[in-house]
């Protein structure tokens, strides 16, 4: 079961985003700017190399910071920045052609990608059957997703990125948040098809189990 | 779908919606130290033109004709750049009857013949790009050339190897090390017996007393990658010293 944090502790990285607003845009994604991208992504995903080079230069302060901040968070390890930005570009120009500016914008695509690559090489220490013998893993009974508002939603994203094992993390953020074939993801994590249905149905039960959590303390709070 | 899977979905779409907002709160790419940047980007670049470089490779290995003309087209600049550099610190000169061009096609024909046997062994992610990888080749080719004595130019190292060694009376491999005779032996032996990679990366750091990161760099090679061959390097060296030692003895 995640462990239990504040409210406050889960929207300090929000909190602290807000901060530093200072140059933000009014929309990533509109004006000249952003027909501007998309014409550079396009070019890249063709194999244009001065295309590519262009998004290199536009994306690899995201994937660097994405990358350092969420190796901050789980891991004390150094010295694999590079190597993580390097397999994150390497992904990110994979999926190029497939990319469309309604998933979101560039940036927040190779923030996602780059979180992603983190994850799973966290997750590659971690064993597989450390889930089944989880005792801390109950079944959860099930929850209604109406009864969750948007708040408590992007709560339970918050208290999942802090809080989940690396595999289960790694897990859905590959396959749920980047999209990627669950397939190529349990490939990546050296899963076999037992093996990702048990991560995945253990991931399931602890996000119940939290989701419910959320949801008393939201009535609670309301009683 | 496995059930309860829906709410997985749709917390997958809030946090790519909770990714894309902390981002356009940024607003603008993160200020980090530049110099950091500047090597980042330099790395992603040369990670790119390595995957392309991987896909051109894999392409003529398979028998595509357009892409060996393509591959050769881009590597001919490279080998001869290799080749006078080579050529220039041995005091030699590429253009004394066409000898550079001759050195480029050898290595040219050793990386492409026997369906490219030479060529499919390199892999980008053991950390040398193909330009450091095929400089190894050129390595090779140029030392072997030069070492066969067709022009003299390691006339001086066949003189010190053709020494008796033979009589050696087994003292320690670490007393040998004084021996120079045992030495140039060792060293004639060495670039009968290392691969090219190994060879060129024994010249560099030994013999020519290059600084490794600058040897890193003009081989494509990561610093880690450098130690981690040295490290090899220095295992296989002892190994045929320790064999060269006992031939002796016997």
């Amino acid at each position: 079961m995640m462990p239990r944090r504040s409210l406050e502790s889960c929207t300090a990285r929000t909190c602290m985003l807000e901060t530093r607003r200072g140059g933000a845009r009014s929309s990533i994604g509109m004006g000249s700017e952003a027909a501007a991208t998309g014409s550079t992504i396009e070019r890249a995903a063709r194999g244009d190399q001065r295309a590519r080079e262009a998004l290199v230069d536009m994306l690899a302060p995201w994937l660097l910071a994405r990358i350092r901040q969420t190796l901050a968070a789980r891991s004390d390890r150094r010295g694999i920045e590079q190597l993580l930005s390097v397999k994150a570009l390497l992904r990110l120009f994979a999926g190029l052609p497939s990319f469309t500016a309604r998933r979101a914008s560039i940036e927040a695509w190779a923030s996602i990608v780059a979180e992603s690559v983190v994850l799973q090489e966290l997750a590659s220490s971690h064993e597989v059957e450390s889930i089944e013998r989880d005792p801390s893993v109950t079944d959860a009974p099930s929850l209604d997703l109406a009864a969750l508002d948007r708040g408590s939603l992007v709560l339970l994203v918050a208290r999942m990125r802090e809080c989940l094992p690396p595999l289960e993390l790694s897990l859905f953020w590959a396959v749920y948040v980047e999209a990627r074939d669950s397939a190529e993801v349990a490939r990546d994590l050296k899963l076999d098809e037992s093996a990702l249905d048990l991560a995945t149905k253990s991931l399931v039960k602890r996000v119940f189990a939290e989701a419910r959590r959320i949801r008393e303390a939201a009535i609670e709070g309301v009683t | 779908m496995i059930e309860g899977e829906d709410i997985l979905l749709r917390l997958g779409e809030v946090a790519r919606e909770e990714v894309a907002r902390e981002v356009q709160l940024i607003g603008r790419a993160p200020l980090l130290d530049a110099s950091e940047i500047a090597s980042l980007k330099r790395g992603l670049v040369s990670a790119l033109k390595a995957e392309d470089d991987k896909r051109l490779v894999d392409s003529a290995v398979a028998g595509d004709r357009r892409a060996s003309d393509e591959l050769v087209e881009r590597l001919i600049p490279v080998l001869a750049r290799r080749v006078r550099h080579l050529l220039r610190r041995r005091g030699r000169s590429g253009e004394e009857h066409g000898l550079e061009k001759d050195l480029v096609q050898d290595t040219l024909i050793r990386l492409f013949s026997h369906e490219a046997r030479v060529l499919a062994q390199w892999h980008p992610e053991k950390g040398a790009t193909l330009d450091g990888w095929c400089g190894f080749i050129v390595d090779s080719v140029v030392l072997s050339y030069l070492r066969s004595g067709r022009r003299g130019a390691w006339r001086e190292l066949a003189v010190e190897t053709d020494r008796e060694v033979a009589e050696d009376d087994g003292v320690a491999l670490e007393a040998r090390t004084l021996d120079r005779a045992f030495l140039s032996k060792l060293l004639a032996h060495l670039t009968e017996v290392l691969p090219p990679a190994k060879l060129s990366l024994f010249f560099a750091l030994y013999v020519e007393e290059r600084d490794a990161s600058e040897v890193a760099e003009e081989l494509g090679m990561s610093m880690n990658a450098l130690y981690t061959a040295r490290s090899r390097l220095i295992r296989l060296v002892q190994a045929e010293a320790r064999s060269l030692s006992q031939e002796g003895v016997a």
